[in-house]
């Protein structure tokens, strides 16, 4: 029986060539996408769960609630933090951090720029990142070790063993390497090509070094530079942590510490503090700050992804019951012979569905086939590497055979119970199945198909409308031809760096000099607090060092005041950050925020985390993080020469090279042999946006996709209608009607499913656009455009799938299509 | 109200030629009841098909209505055929999709004709005595209501000339009586009526009886 049941599966298969086509290939483009999106959705929810123990591990994350604000969550700690909770705190069973810095590490005589963490010293032991060669446990026993990834280890050894090796590190400092670290695969939130242990730095020399270390141990509580991990002991909980840490922090802050920040925290430290302790394997897609490990990613966005999957898969599956029932009638002569035979309703139900799932298992082959061609293009898209390994990610392979044999059920169960539920003697009739009913529900499946189709295709276009809105919008600050130069570790004294930016101002190919502490689209913060004197609301802002000549160099527009000068005592600061008693230049954003207007915050006193300042002038807003960023900036922009990392150089459009020649050159002269670290600006503003253009794309191929599985199960369907409406078009033919009014009669009927689709597709696209846009500073407003464009392409689509069956179909001539009858 | 000269129609394939048609030439006046009988095969149906301008021949001449129409575009075609003929089929050729009075509003509604349309469809539903099934589906219909239907479809917009291809040959003799009542009461009405039957009976019928004979016209008879 079954040999029965599969010969007829399959003479059906190939005597329907076309259906068998659109069913088979619009599975297979939907199980092609599906996996793919199940194997980078799957990458993103295993970040970490690799790593052993890593479900006891958490990461402690610090947030603050200053009065009347948003509680901030900083994402850091305090490098002390773990020791002492491992101290004080019952149930910490290991802690260990790690703070990020790049290095100059020279080797045979040659120097490498790399990025690093200091870890704790129990680092390997609670972060078991595999090492190919060392002890876990021993090769942070001396202070002077490094452990070293095997791809640096190549790059600096070639195959030769580095254990033992010495490093030396910003010119002063040798290391030994203790061990080596696997490459790390993908999903790991750590980076990093070189891990040494983590030591205070050394008081300044000819300071009271009591003094220094008392300061270095309280102040170190309220900053936060730390990422720190905690294994908890077996049956500790997360929240009985979180709830100690506020009195950890009270303990450890002194009081001359919190006197010195009390015009800003104002409250007892246990409202002001607490914690956040993050599942080691939620990091990668909750945290809001990541300390310059891999960017994180968001739930929001792999769900949205498993979303489209699971909505591509259903429109795949809609085709697949769509055709199925269309094509019902033809096998309803076959239902009543086996029934007459004696067959069951049951048997004929198995028959159906297992033929529906011997397609569908088709089309994974194809599917399968299609996902090992776009691997190497999907892993080249999305930034590394990207594998399915059937017998290795066997659990995956089992989700995906299991997936491709329920949607073949679910998308065979409706054509399966109606062809099967014929009786024996309507079979043979030709009006065995009731034409209105199936109708309705191939129209009905149609506009769920289209309105997806539609509703995606809306997200496509006002994400794509806000990614060009904010590319456009004005940033407040000229990024042409800036190059960009890091001064971080490169021993220049801060006359050095001074004299270094007259000469470069000097040459003829370079129109600007400024140094600054951090420059546009940088990563990390330097949050501080502000209010205006006498006005109890306070303010996060960021703050930034600058040269006088920066808003200059920028073409940042000055509104109210004066710039900061070199010349004036009062506008330079000296040591960390801003002095008591200095001038600032603020944005217009936080002088608004403050409670003035631009002209009227000139002159005003604000006070700082550690110091009053006086406003000298207001700038227009830059938007530094560019203008997708959540949130409008909120800037205050100090003179510190002491504390600038960064030489913004713009050079004349016609001399690029020449002008990098000059900057290289003169580099080499002042730096003495730090390699130069040298960027356009443009490139990382580019990249500020790169990610909202990749998940752009991404979600347009996907719209592709969704929409042309949509249009096979349309182009099938519009087959199946000209096929079974042939003798309805003839007669009218015959009594008058031309090739124009069949071919309207013909497009209407697949207009009408599209355009209900659009009517529920819109509500829902508006809905979630709305939210989404909810996360932008400076957006779009929700055009009708949007949606009319959306809808209007799908008519147009949908019509020209249909327009070659109409065509043929209005200019048969009446008389052949009705000898057949 | 027709004339065909010489007309002869062939069929081509790959490897034969094949005549339907050879040398037909008859004149049928306005209000004549024709019918045309022959064998299977001998070419009575591409002949109605000519006439009702569903085909065209291959050679000779067809004036309707005092127009040749032989070679005439699809378009003008479509646009005679719409103002002057009316169609009766064997098989009915009613579309499921739509009821009584939808099936026969087809025959109206591509003639832009919308005065009184709902008043004549009733009416022609009235005279076909289908009145009381308008809404039903064809499917609800027996074989003789349902050519009834098709009958009403062919008269309700009037038409100059009304073409029948064995409109009896699925009825019984009842239903058969009534449909050949029907285009009786048309004839005299005035519509010209050419009916392809194979019963002698309802032959009986109609003013003259063409006979074809593998595509020649090998009888004519006058009542």
């Amino acid at each position: 029986m079954i040999k029965n049941y599969f010969f007829v599966a399959i003479r059906n298969f190939i005597r329907h060539k076309l259906y068998s086509f659109i069913a088979v290939a619009g599975l297979a483009f939907g199980l092609a996408c599906a996996i793919l999106i199940g194997l980078y959705v799957q990458e993103e929810l295993s970040f970490d769960a690799w790593l052993s123990d890593s479900q006891r591990i958490f990461r402690v994350d610090i947030v603050m609630h200053p009065q009347g604000l948003e509680p901030v969550n900083l994402g850091g700690s305090p490098i002390p933090l773990g020791e002492s909770m491992a101290a004080e705190l019952p149930g910490i069973a290991a802690q260990t951090h790690f703070t990020n810095q790049s290095y100059t590490v020279e080797v045979n005589h040659q120097r490498y720029w790399e990025w690093g963490v200091a870890v704790g010293h129990d680092f390997f032991n609670v972060i078991r990142l595999p090492l190919v060669e060392g002890d876990p446990a021993k090769v942070f026993e001396h202070p002077d070790a490094v452990v070293i990834t095997q791809a640096t280890a190549r790059k600096y050894f070639g195959d030769v063993s580095p254990i033992g090796k010495t490093l030396l590190f910003d010119g002063n400092k040798a290391r030994i390497v203790t061990g080596i670290v696997k490459d790390l695969p993908y999903n790991t939130q750590f980076s990093g090509n070189i891990f040494i242990p983590y030591q205070p730095p050394p008081p300044d020399a000819g300071s009271n070094m009591q003094v220094e270390r008392d300061f270095e141990r309280t102040s170190s509580w309220i900053r936060f530079p730390a990422s720190t991990y905690v294994r908890l002991a077996p049956g500790v909980s997360q929240s009985s942590i979180e709830a100690q840490i506020p009195q950890l922090f009270a303990r450890h802050i002194s009081t001359a510490t919190l006197a010195s920040v009390a015009s800003v925290v104002n409250r007892p430290i246990k409202d002001f503090i607490s914690a956040k302790v993050v599942p080691l394997r939620d990091v990668h897609l909750t945290a809001d700050y990541h300390h310059g490990m891999k960017p994180g990613n968001s739930l929001t966005t792999v769900y949205g992804l498993i979303a489209i999957a699971l909505l591509i898969l259903l429109i795949a599956g809609l085709n697949f019951t769509n055709l199925a029932t269309a094509r019902a009638f033809l096998r309803s002569r076959e239902v009543g012979l086996r029934k007459a035979v004696g067959a069951r309703r049951k048997q004929l139900v198995v028959q159906f569905l297992a033929e529906s799932v011997l397609t569908a298992t088709l089309a994974l082959v194809f599917a399968l086939a299609t996902v090992e061609l776009l691997l190497p293009a999907y892993g080249n898209f999305l930034g590394h590497e990207v594998v399915f390994d059937y017998v290795r990610n066997w659990r995956f392979s089992m989700i995906v055979v299991a997936g491709t044999v329920v949607v073949g059920l679910l998308g065979g169960i409706y054509p399966a119970l109606v062809l099967s539920g014929f009786s024996p003697a309507a079979a043979f009739r030709p009006t065995a199945v009731n034409p209105t009913r199936s109708a309705a529900l191939r129209t009905a499946l149609v506009v769920i198909q289209f309105a997806i189709s539609i509703g995606l295709g809306i997200a496509v276009i006002v994400m794509f409308a806000q990614i060009k809105y904010a590319r456009q919008i004005d940033l407040g600050f000229n990024h042409d031809n800036m190059v960009m130069l890091s001064l971080y570790k490169s021993g220049l004294t801060p006359s050095a760096q001074e004299s270094l930016m007259q000469t470069l101002s000097r040459s003829p190919d370079i129109t600007g000099v400024a140094l600054s502490s951090k420059a546009p689209a940088d990563e990390g913060d330097e949050l501080s607090f502000a209010r205006a004197l006498g006005n109890p609301q306070k303010l996060s802002v960021q703050t930034v060092s600058i040269s006088p000549g920066f808003a200059a160099v920028y073409g940042m527009k000055l509104i109210a005041g004066r710039m900061l000068s070199a010349d004036r005592i009062t506008d330079r600061n000296q040591g960390q950050g801003i002095e008591d008693g200095k001038n600032v230049v603020v944005d217009e954003s936080t002088a608004r925020d403050l409670g003035f207007t631009p002209q009227s915050a000139v002159g005003k006193t604000v006070e700082m985390v550690f110091a009053r300042v006086t406003i000298a002038g207001v700038v227009r807003n830059a938007h530094f993080q560019g203008a997708q960023a959540v949130a409008t900036p909120r800037t205050v922009y100090y003179y510190n020469p002491d504390h600038v990392n960064r030489i913004s150089i713009r050079v004349k459009g016609g001399s690029i090279p020449d002008a990098l020649a000059v900057i290289d050159n003169t580099w080499r002269r002042y730096a003495q042999g730090t390699p130069i670290q040298r960027w356009f600006l443009g490139d990382r503003i580019d990249q500020l946006y790169a990610n909202a253009e990749r998940q752009g794309i991404m979600l347009s191929a996907f719209v592709v996709i969704a929409v042309l599985i949509s249009c096979l199960g349309l182009f099938g369907l519009a087959a199946f209608t000209a096929e079974r409406r042939t003798k309805e078009i003839a007669i009218r033919k015959i009594f008058g009607a031309d090739s124009g009014e069949i071919i309207r009669l013909l497009l209407r009927q697949f207009t009408i499913p599209v355009l209900l689709a659009n009517l529920i597709a819109w509500p829902v696209a508006y809905f979630y656009l709305q939210r989404w846009l909810e996360g932008y500073a400076y957006r779009i407003d929700l055009s009708l455009i949007y949606f009319f464009a959306a809808g209007l392409s799908a008519l147009v689509i949908a019509w020209a799938t249909v327009i070659v069956h109409a065509l043929h179909v209005a200019r048969k001539k009446p008389v052949a299509a009705l000898r057949y009858e | 109200m027709l004339q065909l000269n010489n007309v002869c129609k062939n069929y081509r394939t790959t490897e034969v030629e094949t005549r339907a048609l050879a040398d037909i030439s008859f004149e049928i006046s306005a209000g004549e009841f024709v019918a045309i009988m022959g064998p299977s095969g001998c070419g009575k149906s591409t002949l109605l098909n000519i006439l009702g301008l569903l085909d065209q021949p291959s050679s000779g001449s067809y004036r309707l209505a005092g127009e040749e129409v032989a070679k005439a575009s699809e378009h003008k075609l479509t646009a005679i055929r719409r103002a002057l003929i009316g169609f009766v089929f064997q098989s009915f050729n009613l579309i499921d999709d739509l009821t009584v009075a939808e099936n026969v509003e087809v025959a109206l509604i591509y003639r832009k004709d919308k005065s009184r349309r709902k008043q004549r469809i009733a009416e022609a539903l009235e005279r076909v005595g289908i009145a009381h099934r308008a809404k039903h589906r064809p499917q609800q219909l027996s074989g003789g209501q349902q050519q009834r239907v098709a009958i009403a479809r062919a008269l309700v917009s009037n038409p100059k000339l009304i073409l029948a291809d064995e409109p009896t040959g699925n009825l019984d003799t009842a239903n058969g009586d009534a449909v050949m009542g029907y285009l009786t009461g048309a004839a005299k009405a005035g519509t010209t009526v050419i009916m392809v039957t194979h019963s002698l009976v309802h032959a009986a019928a109609a003013q003259r009886t063409i006979k074809l004979l593998d595509g020649h016209v090998v009888s004519e008879t006058k009542l």
